[in-house]
């Protein structure tokens, strides 16, 4: 399935939605490719997964990855409305308590 | 007109110069054969009036290099000479020089012998524009070849039927040749393949293989309106049919062709072919992930009219791949200095076989640009490759797939539709799903190393207050009992997979009957 990132500006922050019903083992690597500039370019990134109605482990792996790259420039990577499905694998596996998660991106920017 | 004079002696020159100016020409003096050869360098004369006698380089002299170059255009030589002896006057013409004139020079012997050289250079402008013509007339021909070749002889493949998913390479040899294919889209679930290959090379051999191609049509419409719906003219028939057609005018043309004729029906799962004396059709089991090669079952057309032509069945798995294709592929040069030959396409194709037909259609391109040997050489390389995939719909017995990692969304949607009377909550369908995509891409990305696809049965049941997930697929084993727990601290990225089997479902049992792996998973809702 096809996956793209519309992303907005905020102050320092980027706001990056995902554009796409999942992320999984076939468009992990659409997601990368899409989000390496976004990391460039910032050290204050909000991922809105609002859309994203279902993640695998290969897709959290992904998200581990951004939050590394992040970390060693001394950033932050917040991440925003996740679904009950996605969120059900994050406690599943403990990683809502290593990512910062908040229930919209405006409770994230602030 | 532009005339070279060259003489050493300065008032020779200017009263040949001033005469010539005065019959029209335009006049360039060199003082001696150097000089001389350093002007035409510098622009194009096609007369010369060259003196015999020079220093540095006399005119014998420059004539012979002059003839030893190779000019565009021809240059009109006269040697000017005092000597009139016969042994000097072929020398000359031997050398290389087209006329002569004796000193002291005759006015109308001057005339006359230019006028000789204007109707020479003139005869030589024709014969160049001849040849410039002749050489458009072959150009185009070469044009109308390929052009025959794209637009007659190859076909694109359908890219409507489903079940069945078909690509082709066509790549002509310089010279165009007789390899054609065709495919026939019969309906929902039938799709008919023909790949050919007609003896010689060139536009002839190109028109007898588009002649075969609008025969072979022929015929199929000609029994299809007489058979019906429900008869479709099998392979061996519509054979028969066509070498009755077209028989005795390949004998007369002193050609036959090969050819291949299959028909894939999806609904059945077999395809049933007719090869004659084409190469060996390649048969790539998905389950097995073995390659067995499917002989000839007649022999090729034109050879005699009284053959019985047998056809041969094969049943199709989902994830088969097969390929039909021309000696352009098994005549390729390998680097070891032989020919690949049918073993060693076979050969070839074995770890290649999992690829999407896109990405084998790629490699199939670089097989014949990497192989040795110039351009010139090369057979018409085709290849048609015809992947079954099945209907992809799930059915009593569950869901067969050829699957890569973007079916996967395929397998959840299906057990979905099987959970849905369960009566799970939101958070136990969200595991179940959750299971069954992280076993199943396991199995993709694992069970066959390097393979980025395998053939997937999935067979999912309701059970007491839950549901059962069986996945079976071949390739190594995945022991899930031995699998390292995984790091949850954020440092590592992978691993979770099994973690989240585990977690989500009740029960989960993995067994290996040889090269067979099955996973049985559970879940009942909790009270």
């Amino acid at each position: 399935m096809a996956l793209t990132l519309e992303t907005t500006q905020s102050g320092d922050a980027y706001v990056a939605k995902i554009i796409g019903e999942s992320l999984e083992t076939d468009n992990v690597a659409m997601f990368r490719t899409a989000i390496a500039p976004v990391l460039d370019r910032s050290k204050s990134i909000v991922l809105d997964l609002s859309l994203v109605g279902f993640m695998d482990s290969t897709g959290l792996g992904a998200m581990l990855s951004c939050l590394r790259s992040v970390k060693a420039k001394g950033g932050t990577l917040k991440l925003t409305n996740l679904t009950p499905e996605v969120r059900q694998l994050f406690e599943m596996v403990l990683m809502d308590r290593v990512f910062e998660i908040y229930p919209d991106v405006a409770s994230a920017l602030s | 007109m532009r005339i070279l004079v060259a003489d050493d002696d300065e008032v020779s020159a200017l009263v040949l110069s001033d005469r010539l100016a005065d019959l029209g020409y335009e006049v360039t003096v060199a003082r001696d054969g150097a000089e001389a050869w350093q002007f035409m360098q510098e622009a194009e004369y096609r007369l010369l009036v060259l003196d015999w006698m020079m220093p540095e380089l006399d005119g014998m002299e420059l004539c012979r290099r002059i003839r030893a170059g190779q000019a565009d255009r021809y240059t009109y030589i006269i040697l000017l000479t005092g000597r009139t002896d016969r042994q000097d006057r072929l020398e000359a013409l031997e050398g290389g020089a087209d006329d002569f004139l004796t000193k002291p020079l005759d006015e109308a012997e001057l005339q006359a012998r230019l006028q000789a050289a204007a109707r020479i250079l003139r005869s030589e402008d024709l014969l160049r524009q001849s040849n410039q013509e002749l050489q458009r007339a072959r150009s185009k021909e070469l044009e109308i070849g390929a052009h025959i070749q794209r637009r007659l002889l190859y076909s694109p493949p359908p890219s409507t039927i489903n079940a069945i998913r078909t690509a082709s390479v066509s790549i002509p040899s310089q010279s165009v040749d007789g390899d054609f294919c065709d495919f026939f889209d019969l309906g929902e679930s039938i799709v008919d393949v023909v790949v050919g290959d007609v003896m010689g090379k060139g536009v002839p051999a190109a028109l007898v293989g588009a002649g075969i191609k609008t025969s072979l049509q022929r015929c199929l419409l000609d029994l299809v309106m007489r058979a019906g719906k429900k008869d479709l003219p099998g392979p061996a028939n519509l054979i028969r049919a066509l070498d009755k057609l077209v028989c005795a005018e390949l004998i007369q043309l002193n050609t036959f062709l090969t050819l291949c004729y299959a028909r894939f029906d999806a609904d059945e799962a077999r395809m049933r072919y007719v090869n004659c004396g084409h190469p060996k059709i390649v048969h790539w089991q998905a389950n097995e992930g073995v390659v067995r090669l499917l002989d000839a079952t007649a022999v090729p057309l034109g050879f005699t009219d009284s053959e019985a032509y047998v056809e041969q069945e094969v049943t199709l798995a989902v994830g088969d791949l097969v390929l039909f294709y021309s000696d352009g592929i098994t005549d390729l040069k390998t680097e070891a200095g032989g020919r690949l030959g049918t073993s060693g396409f076979a050969e070839w194709i074995g770890p290649r076989a999992h690829l999407a037909l896109s990405d084998l259609t790629r490699e199939l391109v670089d097989l014949q640009a990497a192989s040795p040997g110039g351009v010139a050489i090369r057979d018409d390389f085709t290849c048609v490759a015809v992947r079954y995939v099945g209907s992809e719909v799930p059915g009593p017995d569950g869901l067969r797939l050829w699957a890569h990692e973007g079916a996967l969304r395929k397998v959840r949607d299906y057990v979905a539709s099987i959970c849905e009377p369960v009566g799970f909550s939101r958070k136990q369908l969200g595991e179940v799903l959750l299971a069954v995509q992280e076993a199943a891409s396991n199995a993709v990305r694992h069970a066959r190393s390097g393979h980025s696809a395998i053939p997937l049965e999935i067979k999912a049941s309701q059970i007491e207050k839950g549901v059962r997930v069986e996945l079976q697929y071949p390739g190594g084993p995945f022991d899930v009992d031995h699998v390292p727990p995984p790091v949850l601290d954020g440092s590592k990225v992978g691993g979770f997979g099994v973690a989240i089997i585990r977690q989500c479902m009740d029960f989960v049992d993995y067994s290996a009957d040889g090269d067979s792996n099955r996973l049985v998973l559970e879940k009942r809702i909790k009270d």
